[in-house]
């Protein structure tokens, strides 16, 4: 992913918010405790946001913030397999990078309604469910959550199609995590 | 082979089951049952879906669950709890724990115990699994199939099982009679699931009482394997969600909601 987030404007970029002005603001906001900037000039708006859920599919991840309790929800960049794992991590809690702010703003997330492991198909043998760039409709099956070996097709609640998905195969995820990004048809 | 008549005969239940197939032999009940769902009324659910020999019966993950006709409790029973958040499906995974413990401990006298989350153990060897599938919309539950095997007659072979097995007759010494288990089963279920529609809170806490007091996983050294990798440790207890709390070698304590647990 990169590292140097592509600014995204609710609308088209213009020479009023240029990239050095975006990065000046970027880093303002990584240095404070604000969440949100929304400035608005010459009828131009620019507007950012800081992801302060579970962050969707990014690649890099802070190591767990958190004492003692730890929930075993959160992916790893390889899979971990021997008498135990590594430090089990959470979600980074760094902001999203833009480009996956502007795919915020202009679909519906899908978001998890509870919490357990992530699965694209009923079973290892089988195809995903669904893939970027598919069509889907309201009630559609897109993905499968396990958790106390129950295995829960989730629906899509919206129509739309598939612009992005968030996670991986078999990543555990949190209650509200964004699994998908469904743009409307 | 245990016909719906037979079943359903002076069953002293309210709803579980309203309607029952029952089969010879087939591909798997959990197929049928969630193509019933598709065109079953309220009416006719819960539905229950019987069958001697599974061609295609299949466990977790698609692994495969086989047993020789007549030597097993097989069946799926298919339901649309939408008064169940999805949060709360495990819920379902517990009622079918708790209530074939009931039978047992009431039919037979036996001490069953669950390994976490939904295996029954007797003496330590694994009587009966259950597989549990369903479908969620953001709010609620849409539908729900719990499927169950039981081995009364006849266990699989120790080679390739991930757990020892044990069958019913091993333990009570005598022949089993499929039907009247079944009948005690579906006793419990129907007094556990009308309770729970009827007053989830409350019947949710005291479900989960009675679940965690029949796991035997809480206290033990166990490892758990989970799609992340291998955790060893102490399982301490469970989340109020159901969620394995491990304490591993490291003092690290972890919450686990997905996982196979090796004692």
């Amino acid at each position: 992913m990169n590292d140097e987030p592509t600014p995204q404007t609710n609308e088209a970029a213009s020479d009023t918010f240029g990239l050095a002005e975006v990065r000046e603001l970027l880093h303002l906001l990584e240095e404070s405790d604000v969440n949100e900037i929304l400035i608005e000039r010459n009828g131009t708006k620019l507007h950012i946001k800081r992801g302060l859920i579970a962050a969707p599919a990014v690649s890099s991840y802070l190591p767990q913030m958190l004492p003692a309790a730890q929930h075993y929800h959160v992916p790893q960049p390889e899979p971990v397999v021997g008498p135990t794992p590594a430090a089990v991590t959470t979600p980074s809690l760094a902001p999203m990078t833009h480009a996956e702010l502007g795919e915020y703003e202009h679909g519906h997330a899908l978001k998890a309604p509870m919490v357990g492991t992530f699965y694209s198909t009923p079973s290892p043998k089988d195809p995903p469910y669904v893939q970027e760039g598919d069509e889907i409709y309201a009630g559609d099956t897109v993905c499968i959550i396990e958790a106390m070996k129950i295995m829960n097709e989730i629906e899509s609640d919206v129509d739309g199609r598939i612009k992005r998905i968030l996670v991986k195969d078999g990543q555990p995820i949190e209650y509200g995590q964004a699994l998908m990004i469904i743009e409307p048809l | 082979m245990i016909t719906p008549t037979d079943l359903l005969r002076d069953l002293p239940t309210r709803i579980v089951p309203r309607r029952v197939l029952s089969y010879g032999r087939v591909g798997s009940t959990m197929d049928i049952a969630r193509q019933e769902l598709q065109t079953a009324t309220a009416e006719s659910l819960p539905l229950l879906v019987l069958a001697e020999e599974q061609t295609t019966g299949r466990g977790r993950m698609g692994r495969q669950w086989v047993a020789p006709p007549e030597s097993a409790l097989m069946f799926s029973l298919a339901m649309r709890p939408r008064w169940l958040a999805p949060a709360d499906a495990g819920v379902l995974v517990w009622l079918m724990g708790v209530a074939l413990c009931e039978a047992l401990q009431g039919m037979y006298g036996l001490e069953p115990r669950l390994k976490w989350p939904n295996d029954v153990l007797l003496d330590e060897h694994k009587l009966a699994g259950i597989l549990p599938e369903a479908s969620s919309s953001q709010h609620h539950i849409e539908w729900a199939i719990i499927g169950c095997g039981i081995n009364i007659s006849a266990s699989p072979p120790p080679d390739g099982l991930r757990y020892p097995a044990i069958h019913l007759t091993e333990q009570t010494g005598g022949e089993v009679d499929r039907r009247a288990l079944l009948r005690a089963l579906l006793v419990r279920l129907d007094d556990w699931y009308t309770r729970l529609e009827s007053d989830t809170a409350t019947t949710r806490a005291n479900l989960f009482d009675a679940w965690r007091g029949l796991l035997v996983t809480i206290g033990q050294r166990v490892q758990v394997e989970t799609t992340s990798g291998m955790l060893a440790g102490l399982a301490e207890d469970v989340e109020p969600s159901g969620a394995l709390r491990l304490r591993s070698d490291n003092g690290d304590l972890h919450t686990i909601s997905s996982g196979d647990v090796f004692g």
